[in-house]
């Protein structure tokens, strides 16, 4: 806090007519801003009508300002004009030659403007200035999704512009009732956020709800929807997400027109959806274009790989370590006669290649490119086969953690599947201490904790539980897809009333 | 908004009154039946579960009068002091057979899961769990149970699917000698193992019913009914399954005879060789049903007497002491014997009697 | 304060992590032989899986060794046994239980066996029962010579050769304890493969003598 900024980090510095008091004002309080550019200009038909421009050089478009602002302010003819109040409005509607133009005297507003990319314009002897969209930052542009890869289905992801997100959405839902609100979240940093639903499908209260967690938050600044996810979660302790993101502005719709609620915050390539349910997790978006069968069977073997990728590592410590005579003798002889020389108890064999394969997969990560793609390989050569060769580990342990990764690999969420990657370490030590039993007990804990998740008021588990209430009937687009034609109502994010979302069975005859 | 009512939605009620009433005899029921009944176990099975029938219309037509919170209402009708009173009664209940119903747990891991691990590591994970669902509330428990459901009765009914080659219905026709003495008293000892239906008074002002609902009438009643003619189903299934497969003196000698038919079931081309390790591990679902419903309604009965955040402290003492009392029952015969006379003579009627007052005591207005 | 019962939680968690014991360092039983010695006490002929067999031949060659321990019951047995073998005995593989004709002579012994076999829940109800026409230890023994597993050649042999109903513990134990009739195969040497001769009836409790072998051509389908 200093002078001229309060508790809340806005500007107390009030607007001044005097163009040169502003001038001491602009340079006093973006002081040592180099970026940001102040250039006074004087009418050539009248010294005494001076303006000042001030834009961040960089984030404007500067050929616009210099055409059509500059330009014509310098050569307009304005001899005629000799009443001082009438010039701001000749200059607001006849001279600048852009239609987005607003006046404000409010001293914040203004260097807001400027620094989120507009240009702000002073008029001496005027007790408002105007702000100009000048945007024109670097942006991205719209590319492939890099998480939620689909065979079949559109092919662009969201970037870090708001505003081109919010335009994929609109270009997928043109109904007037397609609502987009705008706040901003952070003190410092204003971040842009907008909260996008359809107004007749949403449960009433959702949107107003959302709208007073986001206005209580109060933080310097939010720089990644997840950010944001973590304020509005009820239990952010739990490890599963309570919001959905994603990087496709097909989903998004889909989901808005489900009666969810979608907030893009600006410099976010990813919109988050909410409410949501467990679910949500396992669908793809090319369920909903492949034929039912093939989108039944693919997310089907989704819930197998989630249940492989928490279970399997703990499962292997369990029935090898405790309960043998559940497996078939040949099978025990050999993967028995498979550990001869091994020098490590089960447990820490698959502990040791556990963490070695999440250390390759965070090296992977961050590798650049190319490196990043070789490291896959490099690593399954070098800790997988010479591990085993040299002795150190199983080839049965080998296949466990790489079936187990492949299987995560299969959940198209990665921060759903983060939960699963971290829970299996402690079914794993559930079993390596109570085995069978333990497994079961851990995977019990766990489903406790997912029954006590609510996302904003709708059970996490649904429609594996509380299926009948609301009059709410979501299985069929649950474990198994149903036919598109079969899904005539809308799941329980619709508020009731609006269930219908198709007649005529599709056109069906 | 939609949910978070911490409310329980009816086919929660059912599939949580089953789990509760079924669970703990489970796996112990036909050895109980054929100990003194013999080869005619099946009549004093039936003619018990018909007096439990009888006790739970009888706890339905108590509950719709109680119409809510049974906590609040005996304050209500009684006074804090006489609440206070059948509040600690009910607690000390729960606490007695919360450790009898974990030692059957702890015997049945140690026989087949964890040969020479101790009682306390076995039981501390399992009391952890049900406090933790405890502490989270009705809600989470009703979904919970909802959820287990499946995984308790789809196995159950796999296992007995997988045995009926083996069955012999021969083993079921009755010989010997019937005794009426036998026959009475084993119907009585049946009828003390549905005791845990006295949940169905912490039912009530929990259940969320649309209004639809509520013009069809007594939607938790048909629920609960519901719930205990399955059990019921359940029980006669495993009995015959059981009596069929291994005979009557195999079942009288075994501690869990139905836990023996999972032994014998085996899946096609002998993919898993030993499917009662799995099993087992499901009714460890159904256990843990029972047991967290002893500590949630214990704490849910107290929870007016206690502010929110000393909740845990008071789970945790429940919870510590079942557990001791768990490891002081000793042996599971023995415990099994002094249990029913505890039943018999202590906890059923005072189980009949609470209700009983709460039935005939005039309704006082509220003021 | 939380910090403190999150580290004891952790700490006890740990002290409950048992001595496990690795699947390599386990001695699995397949088959088990009881016989009745002259000198009253009883033979248990075991044949366990040898590992480092097992993965030498990969199935093409013998797997097995077997080890035969005297004592006075099963639990003197398995006493003896833990008194010179490093291997943790492993009971849930046993497939089939082969008893000796000495054994099934003597009511009381026979009695005593059934009596141990019910009570120990390690024994699967599921494993086969076999009679040897002489010794089980003899027909046990040829687990060393044959390829894989003994166990496995029996089972094919009981699927394909023999028509009765499959006799396993389970129905031995039901027929003792419920006094029925339980007619099981017998097995005997021959050129160093087991061979299936007929059937025997089961004593029954408080039986004195032992029927003969039914040969198998007077042997009845069932």
């Amino acid at each position: 806090m200093d002078q001229w900024h309060n508790r809340e980090h806005k500007i107390t510095a009030s607007f001044s007519k005097d163009i040169k008091e502003m001038k001491k004002t602009l340079d006093i309080i973006l002081k040592d801003c180099d970026d940001v550019v102040k250039k006074e200009f004087t009418s050539a038909n009248d010294s005494s009508k001076k303006i000042i421009l001030c834009y961040i050089d960089g984030m404007v478009i500067r050929n616009m300002l210099e055409e059509s602002i500059i330009r014509p302010f310098l050569e307009e003819d304005n001899a005629d004009l000799t009443r001082k109040q009438d010039w701001l409005d000749t200059l607001f509607n006849e001279i600048i030659e852009t239609a987005d133009v607003k006046e404000s005297d409010d001293l914040d507003a203004l260097f807001e403007a400027i620094l989120g990319g507009d240009t702000a314009l002073f008029v001496d002897g005027y007790e408002k200035g105007l702000i100009i969209s000048s945007k024109g930052f670097p942006i991205r542009s719209v590319s492939e999704p890099k998480s939620e890869v689909v065979l079949r289905g559109s092919k662009d992801s969201f970037n870090e512009n708001l505003r081109t997100n919010t335009a994929l959405i609109r270009r997928r839902i043109k109904d007037t009732r397609l609502k987009v609100k705008q706040k901003k979240v952070g003190l410092r940093s204003r971040t842009n956020i907008a909260i996008i639903y359809m107004e007749d499908l949403v449960e009433p209260g959702l949107v107003e709800r959302i709208e007073s967690q986001i206005e209580d938050i109060v933080i310097d600044g939010i720089l990644d929807n997840g950010m944001l996810e973590h304020l509005l979660e009820k239990k952010p302790l739990s490890p599963f997400p309570q919001c959905q993101h994603t990087e496709r502005p097909d989903k998004t719709a889909s989901g808005l027109l489900e009666g969810r609620v979608a907030i893009v915050v600006d410099n976010s390539p990813s919109v988050l959806l909410l409410p949501v349910t467990i679910h949500c997790f396992f669908q793809a978006s090319d369920d909903y274009y492949n034929r039912f069968y093939v989108a039944s069977f693919e997310r089907f073997l989704r819930y197998v790989g989630a249940f492989l990728s928490i279970g399997l590592p703990g499962l292997y410590v369990a029935l090898f370590n405790f309960h043998t005579e559940v497996l078939p003798t040949s099978l025990v002889l050999s993967f028995a006669s498979a550990r001869l020389g091994v020098p490590f108890p089960v447990v820490i064999e698959l502990l040791l290649m556990e963490l070695a394969f999440e250390l390759l997969r965070e090296a992977g990560v961050r590798m650049p490119g190319q490196m990043g793609n070789t490291i896959g390989v490099v690593g399954g050569l070098i800790v997988g086969q010479t591990a085993v060769e040299a002795g150190l580990v199983s080839t049965i342990v080998v296949i466990v953690v790489s079936l187990t990764a492949i299987a995560s690999f299969s959940i198209p969420n990665e921060s759903f599947t983060s939960a699963f990657r971290l829970l299996k370490f402690v079914i794993i030590g559930t079993c390596a201490i109570w085995g069978i039993y333990g497994f079961f007990i851990g995977i019990l804990g766990v489903l406790i904790h997912l029954c006590s998740l609510n996302s904003y008021g709708i059970p996490y588990l649904m429609p594996s539980v509380s299926s009948g209430i609301m009059d709410s009937n979501t299985k069929k687009d649950y474990i198994m897809k149903w036919p598109i034609r079969s899904m005539v109502e809308r799941p329980i994010f619709t508020r009731r009333g609006a269930r219908t979302r198709m007649r005529n069975k599709g056109g069906k005859k | 908004m939609f949910a978070e009512n911490n409310r329980l939605s009816i086919p929660q009620v059912k599939r949580m009154f089953l789990i509760e009433v079924f669970s703990t005899f489970s796996l112990t029921m036909p050895a109980i039946v054929t100990r003194e009944a013999g080869y005619y176990g099946i009549y004093p099975l039936l003619i018990g579960s018909l007096l439990a029938g009888v006790y739970l219309l009888f706890l339905l037509v108590v509950g719709k009068k109680v119409g809510g919170n049974y906590g609040d209402y005996l304050r209500e009708q009684f006074g804090k002091g006489i609440q206070t009173v059948m509040i600690l009664l009910y607690l000390l209940r729960f606490l007695i057979k919360s450790a009898y119903t974990a030692l059957i747990f702890i015997t049945l891991i140690q026989m087949n899961l964890l040969k020479g691990q101790g009682k306390i590591q076995i039981l501390l994970p399992f009391l952890l769990l049900c406090g933790f669902v405890a502490y989270e509330g009705m809600e989470t428990r009703g979904r919970i149970l909802e959820l287990l459901a499946f995984f308790i009765f789809v196995p159950l009914l796999v296992t007995v699917f997988l045995s009926l080659t083996e069955v012999s219905m021969v083993e079921w026709l009755p010989k010997g000698t019937f005794s009426w003495e036998k026959i009475v008293r084993t119907s009585g000892f049946v009828f003390l193992t549905y005791s845990p239906m006295e949940f169905v008074l912490f039912y009530g002002g929990n259940v969320s019913m649309s209004e639809e609902m509520k013009k069809q009438g007594n939607q938790v009643g048909r629920a609960v009914g519901k719930g205990y003619a399955l059990a019921v189903v359940f029980h006669v299934v495993l009995f015959l399954t059981t009596i069929g497969l291994f005979g009557v003196q195999m079942t009288k000698d075994s501690m869990f005879p139905a836990f023996a038919i999972m032994e014998t079931a085996k899946l096609p081309a002998d993919f898993i060789s030993r499917l009662d390790i799995l099993l087992i591990a499901f009714w460890v679902f159904s256990i843990f049903g029972v047991m967290s419903g002893y500590s949630t309604y214990g704490m849910w009965l107290v929870k007016d007497m206690v502010k929110g955040k000393k909740k845990g402290i008071i789970l945790t003492v429940f919870l510590l002491l079942s557990g001791g009392l768990t490891l002081l029952f000793g042996n599971l015969a023995t415990a099994t014997d002094w249990f029913f006379r505890y039943l018999m003579w202590i906890d059923v009627p005072i189980g009949v009697f609470i209700p009983l007052l709460v039935f005939l005591k005039k309704k006082r207005r509220r003021t | 304060m939380k910090k403190e019962i999150i580290a004891v939680f952790i700490l006890l968690a740990l002290s409950f992590v048992q001595k496990n014991v690795d699947i390599e360092d386990r001695n699995y039983a397949i088959i088990l032989g009881m016989d009745l010695k002259q000198s009253g006490q009883w033979q248990a002929t075991y044949s366990f899986a040898d590992l480092s067999k097992v993965a030498q031949t990969k199935g093409k060659g013998a797997e097995s060794v077997s080890l035969s321990i005297d004592g006075s019951n099963m639990e003197a047995i398995q006493k003896k046994y833990t008194t010179f073998q490093d291997k943790v005995f492993e009971y849930g593989h046993l497939k089939v239980l082969l008893i000796g004709r000495e054994m099934m002579k003597d009511p009381v012994q026979y009695e005593q066996l059934i009596k141990e076999l019910k009570k120990e829940n390690e024994y699967s109800r599921n494993m086969l029962v076999f009679c040897a026409e002489k010794d089980a230890s003899s027909i046990v023994k040829l687990d060393e010579k044959t390829t894989g597993l003994l166990a496995d050649s029996l089972k094919r042999l009981e699927e394909r050769q023999i028509l009765s109903k499959t006799v396993t513990l389970k129905t031995v134990l039901k027929g003792y304890l419920e006094g029925e009739q339980v007619k099981v195969p017998v097995l005997r040497v021959y050129r160093g493969n087991p061979q299936f001769i007929g059937y025997q009836e089961l004593p029954m409790k408080g039986q004195e003598k032992l029927m003969p072998i039914e040969e198998l051509k007077t042997a009845q389908k069932k």
